[in-house]
């Protein structure tokens, strides 16, 4: 229990991280308990109850963690946070009107603080649109452009017909999604996720090869032309590009911006 | 023509099968605000909710893409018959546009509602401007894609591309839960691209109707007070931008990959299952159960925790509700409402 208890409280620091949303929350929680009956028995009580089912560690035990798994973090989406804290504010806001006469004054007392409230917020916490991974885009599938060009160049030398391909780490989560002609060796399965059990030994060992830095390219290209994987394409920065790929029966079909593409003879 | 062929999927038929369910669950809305916003989300629940009821057994049966989609756009033709031969005899509302009160109310109420207009409008061209780049995709769109190109559902490995007959690995998980069906549905009557729909056009669409529900949430705790409603809204709409400490958080979803399932549960509908549940409480009135147990369905069809978290608000918050009312007689209600959680609980763990 007291490993239950530890996990839930290490899936709570997960999911708030070091912002101050949750002692803002924790804040509107008391503060609603102080607006009256009414926001208590709608809004606090019901999240507390809420939270006690979520974060109970006996249930984490024997239900969540069966149901949920290693998500279990995003049942804490079923606690209204934000919604809390807007109620809270307006309540709060609403009690210190009640002193106020001019209606002016209490229109003013409104906007100042909701001004307030968000300086504090934007003072504390990160804008979301700041991350990593959020970029403009020049394509309406909303890929890497690098997989659009990759995927156009590859459709257009099989005439619109389908594609059998080995496709680097960088562009085959997202090539399929632009092309469903396109058929890869191997995917995001190979990081262990959707059907990596469906994946043979060979097809493990050649996605091994390839994502290593330094792949035994005789082994990839023997495996590739049996099971008539016409094309191979691989990042310019790789040593790949250092092989002499005729060797092996796949000579350079196509030199993009960061990507060459090789073609079985 | 493909846009106009996608508003009437994601705007037109839900507003008026929003309107249908307002009718029937008698619901009393004051101000053209909280309508507008209630016709749109619970018309697109409503629709999800009845996607979900027929492409769960479809999806099971192994049938054609195409068969699915035809089965969904005779139920909500059906819907559609039922609206107009309802709507002939309701008699028209009518609503207020703006607060009642001194010119500084309305002048306060108009500053918030500009606001809150612009922080979402701001988060909308986001969507449409900018990109996420998400690994998950790599099966939900792909998925859709499948659908939309090849005419089967989840018969084929997203990866590989190849067909394998059956649910792989992880897509078995979306049999029980196929938000990417409906997708492919959506993009194959308005002949767009799938991936285009979803990470383009649909996000705007998909984070209106979670403002919405805040909206409708905002009404019912401020007793339909209009100006406190889109303070409420501004609020929402600016901490959500700022409550993103980590990757995990509600609100980045939100905003940032609202198109897959697991996201659009956390943006609109656990928001929109908060309000019926709070509704009922407060409103005493039977008929509201139709909109908690439209809002259960829709989850079931969003994601497989969807399923699960349905059964779990429902149950917790009717829990309260009753004892504190003591209104014992929304026991039934209550439990049929959690019907959805059990039946796709159950279908979840067979065939995972």
């Amino acid at each position: 229990m007291a490993e239950a208890l530890r996990y839930v409280k290490y899936f709570f620091a997960l999911y708030f991280g070091h912002s101050n949303i949750l002692y803002i929350y924790l804040i509107s929680l008391i503060v609603l308990c102080l607006c009256g009956k009414d926001k208590r028995k709608i809004i606090v009580y019901p999240s507390l109850l809420l939270i006690f089912v979520i974060g109970n560690p006996i249930l984490y035990k024997y239900i969540w963690t069966k149901l949920i798994g290693g998500t279990y973090w995003r049942m804490l989406w079923m606690i209204p946070v934000v919604a809390t804290i807007g109620c809270a504010l307006i309540s709060a806001i609403d009690k210190i009107n009640n002193k106020i006469d001019n209606s002016l004054c209490k229109n003013l007392t409104k906007i100042a603080s909701v001004i307030i409230l968000f300086a504090i917020i934007v003072g504390t916490n990160k804008n979301v649109y700041k991350r990593d991974n959020f970029f403009p885009v020049n394509n309406m599938y909303k890929v890497p452009d690098s997989t659009v060009t990759v995927c156009k160049t590859l459709i257009e030398a099989e005439a619109g017909g389908e594609v059998k391909v080995i496709m680097p780490a960088s562009i085959y989560c997202y090539a399929r999604q632009y092309d469903y002609r396109i058929h890869q060796m191997y995917g995001r399965d190979v990081e262990h996720y959707m059907a990596y059990d469906l994946l043979t030994e060979e097809k493990k060992k050649v996605a091994s090869e390839m994502l290593s830095g330094n792949p035994d390219m005789s082994f990839v290209t023997e495996v590739a032309k049996r099971d008539g994987y016409k094309y191979i394409v691989c990042e310019k920065s790789s040593t790949v590009d250092n092989i002499d790929m005729e060797s092996y029966g796949y000579k350079l079909y196509s030199q993009l911006d960061d990507y060459l593409i090789y073609c079985a003879d | 023509m493909k846009i106009i062929l996608f508003l009437l999927f994601v705007f037109v038929l839900p507003m008026m099968i929003g309107e249908l369910i307002e009718i029937i669950t008698k619901t009393k809305l004051k101000d053209i605000y909280s309508v507008l916003a209630f016709r749109f989300v619970v018309g697109n629940a409503t629709q999800w909710a009845v996607f979900q009821l027929v492409a769960v057994p479809l999806i099971m049966a192994k049938v054609k893409f195409m068969t699915l989609v035809v089965c969904w756009c005779i139920c909500i033709a059906v819907l559609l018959v039922f609206y107009v031969a309802i709507k002939r005899k309701t008699e028209k509302g009518s609503f207020c546009l703006a607060v009642d009160g001194p010119i500084s109310d309305k002048l306060t109420m108009m500053f918030f509602a500009l606001l809150a207009t612009l922080l979402i409008a701001y988060q909308c061209y986001k969507y449409v401007r900018y990109m996420h780049l998400d690994e998950d995709d790599s099966r939900f769109i792909v998925n859709a894609v499948d659908a939309y190109f090849n005419n089967t559902m989840m018969l084929t490995n997203p990866t590989t591309g190849e067909y394998m007959g059956t649910w792989v690995g992880d897509l078995a998980k979306d049999v029980a839960s196929p938000w990417m069906m409906y997708v492919a549905t959506i993009a194959k009557l308005s002949s767009i691209h799938p991936t285009i729909v979803a990470h383009t056009i649909l996000p705007p669409f998909l984070l209106v109707a979670s403002y919405c529900a805040y909206y409708l949430f905002a009404t019912i705790i401020f007793k339909q007070d209009v100006l406190k409603s889109f303070m409420f809204l501004s609020v929402v709409a600016f901490t959500n931008m700022y409550f993103s400490d980590t990757v995990y958080m509600q609100t980045v979803f939100s905003l940032i990959r609202i198109w897959q399932g697991k996201a659009t549960l956390a943006a609109v509908m656990i928001p929109f299952m908060l309000y019926a549940l709070v509704k009922t409480y407060i409103e005493d009135e039977s008929r509201n159960y139709i909109i908690i147990a439209i809002s259960s369905v829709a989850m079931c069809l969003l994601s497989g925790m969807g399923i699960f978290f349905s059964g779990i608000m429902v149950g917790t918050y009717s829990c309260y509700f009753i004892l504190i009312k003591r209104k014992w007689k929304y026991i039934p209600y209550a439990i049929l409402c959690c019907i959805p959680t059990i039946v796709y609980g159950m279908v979840y763990s067979l065939i995972r």
